[in-house]
């Protein structure tokens, strides 16, 4: 049995192919995995990302930013129709198309069984400026490495789409050609719908007879796989209870960490965003729990406190305030207000990224730059943001008029008062 | 054309803000001359959605009010307007700024009492809520703050319509004081009050007390009683601002609470013990 470490290194959940195919046939004892495991990992010299937003809705994003500015990665190229997120710290930045620009199909395959469809999505307007499609990129980039052949298997864009569509079986119901005429299909309902069993009926007349696809054909509490293959997994039991702390988390206020840092905060998707998306909208800015314009004109992410812990620590609604933990400061503006519990603060996740300071300091409220790193379990590669522990406090004018004077470029960022920072903050020429 | 009357129902508000999303959709960057120029793009708010926070953890309850021209019958803002005909009312009901003769004075807004009219620096005009006036004229039944409302929460409708005469006959005026004076197109149903609540619970037990007997008596001498719930807790709500007195009973045991004053703020009285 490996002793693991916190937090978990790099690396910890890597199987080679052959492991996987074990892991897929339910008999091989995972902990001799685990012990072949190479913990430092690989060194990586090149990123090839698309649309990265790493920072902004992931665990630990001052880490992630710093950790693609490492030297030892020598080289990272990005595809994206916009320049957001972590594009900024590219070396090459591909302008892709968005959905807009290209012929591709779309399903509407995920809003439950009642209602299946496939579109047609055409082209809705030309490529703008430069502007290539994902598939394009890649094509390109193969040509230079003289590989186009293996890419493309001597298959066009149009194929690719058709072979999408036929590998979904959905020219059975509507041919192809038909489809390109009507420019959507509908999967029909069963001719005997009305005599299906509904959901688990068949299940809940007859356990025995008609068994769900468990190993115990039942419905499980306590999850008869876990308890085989990951008798040891304290964090990720078999069957669901709550963890105050375990070897990728000590998030909680028992923890003696919480001396420090005493605050819980919650780290909600966002009610005014999509992640990261839609944060440049002035109208939702505008709301009461938008944003919060600092003293400065800047519109600050806002970050509920409560009346008591605020009146503790002198904040009041409006104020610059520094969240924070040993993984850095994000900054936000109060919102004081009987809506968050005492001991308890909250501030969205998905804020776009203003970094003041790489590493250290942010302006723009992305919370997930302090988020922790650990994963659900060193099985399970869930991601355990949502809460952990932080402390609010005023940003003191000595701090910003420090900040301001230290990071003059970072801290006077081309800024839109009604949308907020812009994209040519980072833009050389060309503006 | 009938005369319009505006219906508001916060009681189902939820607090979308797709009526603020609307406004702006409707007039930021459109030009509606002669109803209305376009509105700044943030800074205004011709149909303002109030948060209220009520009350303290755990007992919080949060109010939405849409506020916008009340289209007043006795529109001061016209009366204070020194342009002639820069303000006018229409057939309608209706109360329009004219973007063309207004001279940006801001007389207006001093003596607007609902503090819904905006100034426009780029185009030195006050502007306002229109109540949709260039789309009515289209023949539009509806204004898009109404359109965008999925709880029908915010409704546009004929002064003489059955629904009309029901709503107003339950409605209230926001800031009633000044309702007789100004006689507001707009008209509310559950405007925030005031609640006092709380939980009881015995200490020897470290129990709530369920069915124990609550008393309020106002400074007027009414008197509501409630009985605590499963969860120990009583809630009198949609009080008037004012003095009362309350009266917690149970098993023999009493607890009194005397001069709580509803005038600044909801009373959450917390986790009351009776011993």
């Amino acid at each position: 049995m490996i002793k693991y470490q916190y937090p978990v290194k790099k690396g910890d959940l890597r199987f080679s192919g052959s492991e996987k195919k074990n892991l897929a046939h339910n008999d091989t004892d995972i902990d001799k995995i685990y012990e072949r495991i190479d913990y430092d990992g690989v060194p990586i010299h090149m990123v090839w990302t698309d649309t990265p937003c790493r920072q902004t809705c992931w665990g630990d994003g001052f880490d992630i930013g710093m950790t693609i500015r490492s030297p030892q990665i020598e080289f990272v190229l990005a595809q994206h129709p916009w320049l957001e997120n972590d594009c900024i710290y590219a070396d090459i930045v591909l302008p892709a198309n968005t959905t807009l620009e290209v012929d591709d199909v779309m399903p509407c395959v995920r809003d439950g069984e009642h209602f299946q469809t496939m579109l047609n999505m055409r082209q809705a307007v030309k490529p703008i400026g430069e502007s290539k499609s994902d598939f394009e990129c890649v094509v390109e980039i193969a040509k230079k490495l003289d590989m186009e052949k293996e890419v493309t298997i001597g298959r066009t864009v149009e194929q690719y789409v058709e072979g999408v569509y036929k590998g979904m079986n959905f020219d059975k119901i509507t041919p192809w050609e038909e489809f390109q005429e009507k420019d959507y299909m509908v999967i029909p309902v069963s001719k005997n719908w009305k005599k299906l069993p509904a959901g688990l009926y068949e299940f809940y007349k007859d356990p025995v007879g008609h068994p769900l696809p468990t190993p115990t054909g039942k419905l499980e509490f306590c999850s008869t796989n876990l308890s085989k293959y990951f008798p040891n997994d304290e964090e990720r039991p078999p069957y669901p209870q709550w963890i105050e702390k375990g070897i990728t988390h000590d998030e909680r206020l028992s923890s003696s960490r919480a001396r420090t840092y005493p605050l819980l905060i919650i780290t909600n998707h966002p009610r005014w965003r999509v992640h990261a998306q839609a944060d440049d909208i002035p109208w939702t800015k505008e709301a009461m729990t938008g944003k919060i314009r600092g003293f400065d004109g800047y519109l600050y992410e806002p970050c509920w406190i409560n009346p008591k812990d605020a009146e503790a620590r002198g904040i009041k609604t409006g104020d610059i305030v520094k969240v924070f933990n040993e993984r850095g400061i994000v900054l936000c503006g109060a919102l004081v207000m009987e809506r968050i519990m005492p001991g308890a603060v909250s501030v969205d996740h998905g804020a776009r990224t203003d970094i003041i300071i790489p590493g250290k300091l942010d302006r723009g409220g992305a919370i997930n730059l302090i988020t922790p790193k650990g994963l659900t379990s060193r099985h399970a590669g869930g991601q355990a943001t949502t809460s952990f522990l932080v402390d609010v406090q005023r940003a003191s004018m000595e701090e910003l008029d420090k900040w301001r004077r230290e990071y003059p470029e970072a801290w006077n960022r081309e800024y839109d008062r009604a949308s907020g920072l812009k994209a040519n903050a980072w833009v050389e020429r060309g503006k | 054309m009938g005369k319009k009357v505006f219906l508001v129902d916060t009681t189902i508000c939820n607090g979308c803000y797709s009526c603020h999303i609307g406004c702006k959709d409707e007039h930021v960057a459109n030009d509606w001359t002669p109803i209305a120029k376009p509105m700044p793009e943030i800074d205004h708010f011709w149909f303002k959605l109030d948060e209220k926070v009520r009350g303290t953890v755990p007992k919080v309850k949060v109010a939405y009010t849409p506020r916008f021209c009340m289209h007043c019958d006795n529109p001061t803002c016209a009366q204070a307007c020194p342009t002639e005909g820069a303000i006018y009312k229409r057939d309608d009901g209706l109360v329009i700024i004219d973007p063309i003769k207004c001279t940006g004075c801001r007389k207006c807004m001093e003596a607007c009492p609902y503090d819904v009219i905006y100034f426009n620096r780029d185009l030195n005009i006050a502007q306002k809520c229109t109540g949709c006036a260039h789309l009515l004229d289209a023949g539009w039944k509806e204004t898009r703050c109404s359109d965008n409302c999925p709880t029908l929460s915010i409704r546009i409708v004929d002064e003489d319509s059955e629904e009309a005469k029901n709503f107003i006959a339950e409605s209230e005026f926001y800031k009633p004081e000044i309702a007789d004076k100004m006689k507001p197109r707009v008209y509310y149903k559950g405007l925030p009050k005031k609640f006092i609540a709380g939980t009881v619970f015995d200490p020897a037990q470290d129990e709530v007390v369920i069915g124990g007997c609550v008393t309020l008596t106002a400074a007027d001498g009414n008197v509501s009683k409630i009985k605590t719930d499963h969860f120990g807790d009583f809630w009198f709500e949609n009080l008037p601002d004012g003095k009362f007195k309350l009266e917690i009973e149970a098993d023999g045991k009493t607890k009194l609470f005397d001069n709580l004053d509803t005038a600044v703020a909801d009373i959450n009285l917390g986790d009351i013990p009776l011993t």
